[in-house]
């Protein structure tokens, strides 16, 4: 019986010490949007932004993840998104674009990108239709075609998975389309959500960036 | 002898005590109580950051960041309020069914006749009307593409439903997918979402809006 009382404390001990104390990811995100100067948000056909795509981010064993994207969403369970993704264990960031249709998600893989530079990320509709496309770097990625929605509201984020991943967003050149051709800068880079305890978003106007770091 | 008799009769207790403390000591750990990186005590949906900043988090675990009904338009006081603002008298939910209103919404638009109405409840659903909706949504192209939308009737018009649910995507990991009813009358498209609720909540809250 004592053997057996050793037995469990001993299989105890170990189960605390394998089990990961993130057991059950907990999501970190933080997400910029653009304002008017009365106030409101700004809606529009698109949005752009240069990204600095991190060539080594911190990510945790076994699946931490750091992503950076550009969004046009429409009133809330309706978007297009634009990204990277890096994931531990990866050898290159991910590209990537999603659809989410009536709150359900499609999917792309846009394939590695380069890492420790910049890359070009831009959602936006073809004009006059309801098709939505994503690029990078000025190329074509893909189209969602019959998405059944012609305008929306741009943002950027970063997230990831850990608080021990790495969360650093440097987005720059921020810009919306406004009607059918003509792209503009963001209005005002503002602050939008945020449930990251180690990062926060620092708006710069004046210079079109957001840029996502401790803080 | 006595003693060691007193210890073989306790030993199972000794043992199932142990590994209950050693279990509370895990859960303690899992949680966060142990080795949190929070700074402070906030409730369990804020976090308190280095600087001050005490945020909230989502209503949920997913990394996908939804962005909040606040994004796409401006508060107003109360459902007539919003009604007096847009460009068509709305079908809207009965309180008896739905609840009062915790947020509501003008939402903006390109044009005047757009101006649609958000209303979130307490428990996370929200109504979205859309009014002169363009294009038109195609349900039948829909469910054909979204495999667990299905087609239902909502007071005699054409819509769809799904009950909530979960998605694993590459770049996200997994994601939550909300239970949503939605319907296209006169023109005006209706969406009702909630995470983690189903259709015997949203569907009545959809037929009461009539």
């Amino acid at each position: 019986m004592r053997n057996l009382y050793w037995r469990i404390l001993a299989l105890s001990l170990l189960i605390m010490i394998v089990l990961p104390t993130n057991a059950f990811a907990l999501a970190y995100g933080v997400t910029g949007k653009s304002t008017n100067t009365g106030g409101g948000n700004t809606y529009g056909y698109g949005c752009y932004s240069y990204n600095y795509v991190m060539s080594n981010p911190t990510l945790q064993s076994p699946d931490g993840e750091h992503v950076n994207s550009v969004y046009v969403n429409y009133l809330g369970n309706t978007g297009v998104e634009c990204g990277w993704y890096r994931r531990y264990g990866q050898s290159n960031p991910q590209g990537f674009t999603v659809w989410m249709n009536y709150g359900a998600y499609h999917e792309v893989a846009l394939g590695a990108m380069a890492a420790g530079q910049n890359a070009g990320l831009k959602v936006e509709s073809v004009a006059g239709t309801d098709e939505w496309r994503a690029y990078i770097n000025g190329a074509f990625m893909y189209e969602w075609a019959n998405a059944g929605w012609t305008y929306g509201w741009p943002r950027v984020g970063s997230e990831r998975k850990y608080t021990g991943d790495s969360n650093y967003g440097d987005f720059k050149e921020l810009q919306f389309r406004e009607g059918n051709v003509t792209w503009k800068y963001w209005n005002n880079v503002t602050a939008e959500s945020d449930n990251d305890p180690g990062y926060r978003i620092y708006p710069d106007t004046a210079n079109h960036k957001a840029l996502v770091d401790n803080g | 002898m006595e003693r060691m008799n007193l210890r073989k009769r306790y030993s199972p207790l000794i043992a199932i005590t142990s590994l209950l403390a050693v279990g509370m000591l895990v859960f303690t750990i899992q949680t966060g109580g142990i080795l949190s990186t929070a700074v402070g005590k906030s409730p369990a949906n804020q976090v308190q950051k280095k600087n001050g900043t005490v945020v909230t988090k989502q209503n949920n675990d997913a990394k996908f960041i939804k962005p909040p009904m606040s994004l796409f338009g401006q508060q107003v006081q109360t459902l007539n309020d919003a009604v007096s603002q847009i460009s068509v008298v709305p079908k809207l939910p009965n309180p008896a069914v739905a609840g009062n209103p915790k947020e509501v919404y003008v939402l903006d638009a390109p044009t005047p006749e757009q101006k649609g109405i958000g209303i979130l409840y307490e428990n996370g659903i929200q109504i979205w009307i859309i009014p002169n909706k363009q294009p038109a949504p195609n349900y039948d192209a829909t469910v054909r593409i979204e495999p667990n939308l299905r087609l239902v009737d909502v007071n005699d018009a054409k819509g769809i439903a799904r009950e909530p649910g979960t998605q694993t995507l590459m770049s996200h990991g997994e994601v939550p997918i909300p239970g949503v009813v939605a319907w296209f009358e006169n023109g005006t498209e209706y969406e009702i979402y909630g995470d983690n609720i189903g259709l015997n909540v949203l569907m009545p809250i959809a037929r009461s809006m009539h």
